[in-house]
């Protein structure tokens, strides 16, 4: 199932909306976890396009974060707080006879559910504590909490006690953490543009470098970049809105043009600039799904190395075979296929 | 010694009917803190923060208007005010309430503090758990922009602020203010390296503050009120009211506002007195990650500085009250798994301390506990306390190392019984060997025939 253009479109959007657009990868983690179930290696995939990162960084970041689930399960998530004021109010018991009743975590029977326990909800004065789809119910005896169950089972979760909403699928509450919903695009769009465009813009890796995100090796998917590109005249953001739009390439001889007529002036920024521009369209992509841009010439590899310094994601883009990652793939490091890193969890963090 | 007790301050619009929404707010005082900080300059915001002697609500005690003088002016770079939303310390539950209730009012303190930093942009870093909490700031945020609170020209006054609500997704790490950082940038949740501080290199690199809901929505009510008011409550060191997480085997368990330097005895009368005539055994003051104390220390002013000379931590005002009829053990076993499910896995003596810290104490709790087993805490605790890179690692240990310092004796009972003193059966349900999930709380699911699968636990970081 192929990521919709309306998706892509929204998690433009909330691209734009971050003066860093790597910023943009949690709320873009929910969009596509809200269109798919669950967060699939397609998924991970089209963030990562969206960002110019390597599947791995994105991989990385989506088994960090509990949220973030790796398969799919319906349309209802029970967390049960087990905590010890919780627990010595009983969450445990019902926990167990939760499991007990779904034979294992995941029941897909009826609406589908997911049980798992959480750590505290903070709301202890309501212990014990069931939340579906993060809606809360508490204090809830052990019966009124199995009755929870039944009836998220069947599609039809009552109000919660306190908030007096009733929760809506896991489709659309995922839909509204990634914030696309906030309904305010414009206003923090324009605030955003405004900080990277800013005479000090903010830097793209921080406590890293300092690489400003208005530099060629700095943001090529956000603000930053697109500026970058308007000043020095290499036109619109490459990054295509939908995959047939993507432009015929030709970057190339726009840079060869750039460098002859003088206007980078030296000539590590002309190969830091074919690094960047050509990084959008680098054979990588086409193998990702849910990229249809197929034509894509092979040419880009030779020059994305000299850029790779600040772009580590262009040697491995460029190389299927996997790369050494910096420091966000932690634990996974050089082995494995893709598949394996991405719910890779290292262990017992 | 300003008054001690019940106080309304922060939260006496609560009970206000539909005060989330703006037109409720501006007739009662809403927005009139900003109204007072246009007509100030920002240093001067800044000395009327540390007149009134705010101090950090998240945890640590830093004082507020210390932490924003020193956020760099001179880099030329973008300033950044973060707010701390992402409330997860066991205990508390005093930032969703105030966000559920009133969020206006962090709206305004995030201006305010916009204000007095000469910065541009703020952002709400908020739990990813608390929908209603979640949906509630979505919509003040969005009623500020129509109203012009926000955005490029700031109640008329030509100057701007924008405001950003970014949702977390389940990481308790990201409570700490530089792992806070790194997942606003759409990285893993992990702290950083200090220095450089967030003050000097925050968030992408530029000048930073983070603070967490209680402080930001405090300082609106000091420059509207004057710092008299606010030190009419407290003592020198630690004035004003707190919002209080009042919870455990009470009898009305629940938020409370109360002035700080109310001994702990009163705050669990304010809260009913303990469920069911049960006695008062221990409680821990701020939070699972500041130490347990008996119920005899239960006379100390709850402040700053008494709570630190009593062998704990202020924390987040999060009083979890326990009693009798509930075994330490257990308690401390479960606050132990709790931070090994949450260790961000960077450092290697939470990481690694954790996994088998839990592994002994449920060794103890099922009835195989061996003597030698209390040294071995001890040593593991002395291990990571401060050896940590952030302060995760500290409030691992602080329930151990205080209950092996107040209940030993319930430690070494358990084990020669083989049992909790208390009668209960050792629990069988759990492999206490399991590792391949975290080691987290896992009893055996009845009847799975498969092996080791994908077990969906949370918190597989």
């Amino acid at each position: 199932m192929p990521i919709s253009d309306v998706t892509r479109d929204e998690a433009r959007l909330l691209v734009q909306r971050y003066p860093v657009a790597r910023s943009a990868l949690l709320p873009l983690l929910y969009l596509v976890q809200s269109e798919q179930g669950y967060v699939s290696e397609e998924g991970i995939a089209f963030c990562a396009e969206m960002l110019a990162l390597t599947k791995a960084e994105v991989g990385a970041v989506a088994t960090f974060y509990t949220m973030y689930k790796r398969e799919p399960f319906g349309d209802y998530l029970l967390s049960v707080c087990t905590n010890p004021t919780c627990e010595i109010a009983g969450a445990g018991e019902i926990y167990s006879s939760y499991v007990e009743r779904c034979g294992g975590h995941v029941d897909r029977e009826g609406a589908g559910v997911m049980v798992e326990h959480a750590e505290c909800l903070g709301i202890c004065d309501a212990a014990p504590v069931v939340q579906i789809n993060y809606e809360m119910y508490g204090p809830v005896t052990h019966d009124e909490a199995m009755e929870l169950l039944d009836k998220a089972k069947a599609g039809d979760p009552p109000p919660s006690n306190r908030s007096g909403e009733v929760p809506p699928t896991i489709h659309q509450v995922h839909r509204e953490l990634s914030g696309i919903e906030d309904g305010i695009d414009e206003q923090l769009i324009e605030a955003a543009r405004l900080q990277a465009t800013a005479p000090v813009p903010p830097s793209y890796r921080s406590a890293e470098t300092d690489i400003p995100v208005s530099h060629p090796g700095g943001d090529p998917a956000g603000h930053g970049g697109h500026a970058f590109r308007a000043d020095a005249g290499l036109g619109a953001d490459p990054r295509p809105t939908r995959p047939e739009e993507q432009p015929p390439t030709g970057d190339t001889s726009v840079v060869d043009e750039l460098a002859e007529a003088g206007r980078g002036t030296d000539q590590l920024l002309a190969e830091q600039v074919t690094g960047d521009t050509a990084a959008p369209e680098t054979p990588a992509k086409p193998e990702q799904p849910g990229t249809a841009g197929g034509d894509a010439p092979a040419e880009a590899s030779g020059a994305g190395a000299s850029g790779s310094e600040q772009r580590p994601d262009d040697s491995i883009a460029g190389d299927p075979s996997d790369a050494p990652e910096d420091g966000d793939a932690a634990g996974s490091g050089a082995s494995g296929a893709p598949e394996e890193r991405a719910d890779g969890d290292d262990g017992r963090a | 010694m300003g008054a001690t007790g019940l106080a309304s301050a922060m939260s006496y619009r609560y009970d206000v009917e539909g005060v989330h929404d703006i037109d409720v707010y501006l007739e009662h005082d809403g927005y009139e803190g900003l109204r007072v900080a246009l007509e100030m300059e920002p240093s001067a915001i800044i000395d009327t923060v540390k007149e009134a002697g705010l101090r950090g609500r998240g945890g640590a005690g830093f004082p507020t208007g210390m932490k924003w003088s020193f956020v760099a002016q001179d880099t030329g770079k973008p300033i950044y005010i973060v707010c701390n939303a992402d409330e997860g310390e066991p205990g508390t539950f005093k930032d969703r309430p105030l966000m559920e209730e009133d969020p206006h009012q962090l709206v305004e303190g995030m201006i305010v503090g916009g204000l007095a930093l000469n910065s541009v942009q703020g952002y709400i870093y908020l739990r990813g758990e608390f929908r209603h909490a979640g949906r509630r700031m979505a919509a003040a945020v969005r009623q500020a922009y129509e109203r012009g609170y926000l955005g490029a020209d700031v109640m008329g006054s030509g100057r701007r602020f924008d405001l950003t609500l970014h949702r977390g997704a389940g990481a308790y790490i990201c409570g700490e203010e530089t792992a806070l950082l790194d997942s606003l940038e759409g990285k893993r949740g992990q702290p950083r390296l200090r220095p450089p501080f967030p003050a000097a290199k925050g968030l992408y690199s530029c000048p930073t503050t983070v603070n967490n809901v209680e402080s930001i929505a405090a300082v609106p009510f000091i420059l509207r009120h004057g710092v008299d008011w606010w030190r009419q409550w407290g003592t020198e060191k630690s004035p004003g009211p707190k919002l209080m997480c009042i919870s455990g085997e009470v009898k009305n368990p629940g938020n409370y506002e109360v002035a700080l330097g109310t001994t702990v005895d009163e705050m669990v009368e304010i809260a009913g007195g303990m469920l069911d005539e049960r006695e008062f055994k221990f409680y821990c003051p701020g939070g699972s990650s500041t130490p347990i104390l008996p119920a005899s220390a239960g006379s100390v002013p709850y402040t700053f500085e008494d709570i630190m000379e009593a062998g704990s931590l202020l924390g987040t005002g999060a009083l979890m009250i326990y009693s009798d009829r509930t075994s330490v053990v257990s308690t401390v076993r479960r606050f132990t798994e709790f931070y090994e499910h949450e260790s961000c896995g960077k450092c290697t003596p939470c990481r690694e301390g954790g996994y088998w810290l839990s592994q002994i104490l449920r060794r103890i709790e099922t009835g195989n506990g061996r003597m030698d087993d209390l040294d071995l805490l001890q040593d593991v605790c002395d291990n990571i306390f401060g050896r940590s890179f952030c302060a995760l690692g500290d409030g691992m240990t602080s329930p151990i190392v205080s209950s092996l310092e107040h209940f030993r004796d319930e430690y070494v009972e358990h084990i020669k019984q083989g049992r909790s003193p208390f009668g209960v059966e050792p629990r069988r349900d759990w492999k206490v060997t399991e590792f391949t999930h975290g080691g987290g709380y896992e009893p055996v699911p009845p009847a799975t025939p498969t092996a080791p699968v994908d077990v969906p636990v949370a918190g597989q970081a």
